[in-house]
């Protein structure tokens, strides 16, 4: 059962502000009489008694050897910056931004074409689609599950350029997600949505842990600007 | 120009400085919001310097890599505060993945200085901070970050909105929502407070 909206209301006043004596006498003897109210007040008041007091002092010197390292590796990151620094110093004209797209495009067909080509088991193709770059990317992992699975985990993890598409912030803020749960008997469709956000080739990686074996994809998303192109592998399963 | 104006100018100067590559102009830009951020961050990660030192490193990193995205609009200690904030996000999957805090892991908070130091602060009280701060760390991040930044840092209502980048309303729901979920935790492991 839900606090009273009233309850509600006057704990969220009582954030930042001293309530006023009717408010006060109001919480008091509602919470007598209404159970929901009175354990949703006693929460309050239990997190607030043990979290106030100096938990955590407001300053802390970082620990020795902290500022050493972050020198290090600054200065590791100002010797060899990433490509992207500069990526805002140049400018592409539309036919040019075409050009280099198609380029990528025949390099990651070369490239797909040799590694398919080795002796080892390869990946599989599964699905392929094209879409326009304005529309975020609906994608769905399938798994063919022959009996029930207790338990999953999958992992999707994108590459730079790619975000999840999402009104949670928390979710379009992380570089990847991980999902645990159980697999029905036959087909398990878990479903995300990306959007690219730089053209040029990015990766999503995925992957499956189920038992003592690895299933894993490699999605493909080539972007020109203006229309997006997927292609999603399944690599052979493996033993982890 | 005002004390804030000549504050904001100087660190546009450095962030300039830093976007060429200039460290000690990245360094001084952070040294002030360092400690502060420190504390944050040993209470977001349940008390484990390890933790903490990690993800405060990760995020200092991005903002030096990132530098050139800082306009000006907001002050210096905002802009990192959300990278800090944003970097927690990224990083919970690992750290719930790990145990909190060891039996005789000398890199707890119990070894933390308190804000009134004294003969009179006992073990127990030290052990207590400690376990209190595990049961925070078990919080998903926004509820937890809610908490540490209202309940345990005691920061303002409107700067913790503002560095969220959410409305007054909002952060207040989700706090009552922490709340509760830390009061539960609480129930639950009522042998932690005995």
């Amino acid at each position: 059962m839900k606090p009273c909206e009233r309850t509600v209301q006057l704990v969220a006043a009582s954030m930042g502000r001293d309530l006023e004596r009717d408010e006060a006498l109001f919480l008091k003897e509602h919470a007598a009489v209404c159970p929901e109210c009175r354990a949703h007040l006693a929460a309050s008041d239990t997190a607030i008694g043990i979290l106030k007091g100096g938990l955590v002092p407001q300053e802390i010197d970082t620990p020795p050897l902290f500022n050493e390292r972050l020198r290090e590796r600054l200065r590791e990151r100002a010797g060899h910056p990433s490509w992207y620094r500069y990526l805002p110093q140049i400018r592409f004209r539309r036919f040019e931004l075409g050009f280099l797209a198609t380029l990528l495009l025949l390099a990651v067909g070369a490239v797909t074409f040799f590694y398919f080509h080795e002796d080892a088991p390869q990946p599989q193709l599964v699905t392929q689609k094209e879409v326009s770059t304005d529309t975020p990317l609906s994608i769905d992992l399938e798994y063919l599950a022959v009996h029930p699975i207790a338990e999953v985990t999958v992992t999707i993890e994108l590459d730079e350029g790619v975000v999840f598409h999402s009104d949670y912030r928390e979710i379009a803020d992380a570089r990847s997600h991980t999902w645990k749960g159980r697999f029905n008997e036959g087909i398990n469709s878990i479903p995300f949505m990306v959007t690219v956000e730089k053209p040029g080739i990015r990766e999503i990686r995925t992957r499956a842990d189920i038992g003592d074996w690895r299933h894993e994809h490699r999605i493909t998303l080539t972007s020109n600007g203006k229309m997006l192109t997927m292609a999603m592998y399944r690599l052979p399963k493996r033993r982890i | 120009m005002t004390g804030r104006e000549t504050r904001n100018s100087e660190q546009k100067e450095l962030a300039a400085r830093a976007a060429g590559g200039d460290i000690r102009a990245f360094e001084e830009l952070i040294m002030a919001e360092r400690p502060r951020l420190y504390s944050f961050a040993l209470a977001m990660s349940g008390g484990n310097h390890a933790d903490a030192a990690d993800v405060l490193q990760e995020a200092f990193i991005k903002a030096f890599v990132n530098i050139r995205r800082f306009r000006g609009d907001s002050s210096f200690g905002t802009w990192l505060w959300r990278i800090v904030h944003n970097e927690f996000l990224n990083y919970r999957v690992a750290l719930r993945s790990r145990p909190i805090r060891q039996e005789g892991d000398d890199e707890t908070v119990s070894r933390l200085p308190s804000d009134h130091p004294g003969p009179a602060e006992s073990l127990i009280a030290a052990e207590r901070r400690a376990k209190v701060l595990e049961l925070v760390a078990l919080l998903p991040p926004k509820y937890r970050e809610a908490i540490v930044m209202i309940d345990i840092r005691e920061q303002p209502y409107d700067e913790t909105a503002e560095l969220l980048g959410i409305s007054m309303s909002a952060l207040k729901t989700r706090l009552m929502r922490a709340r509760e979920k830390f009061s539960e935790l609480v129930r639950k492991r009522k042998e932690h407070f005995i």
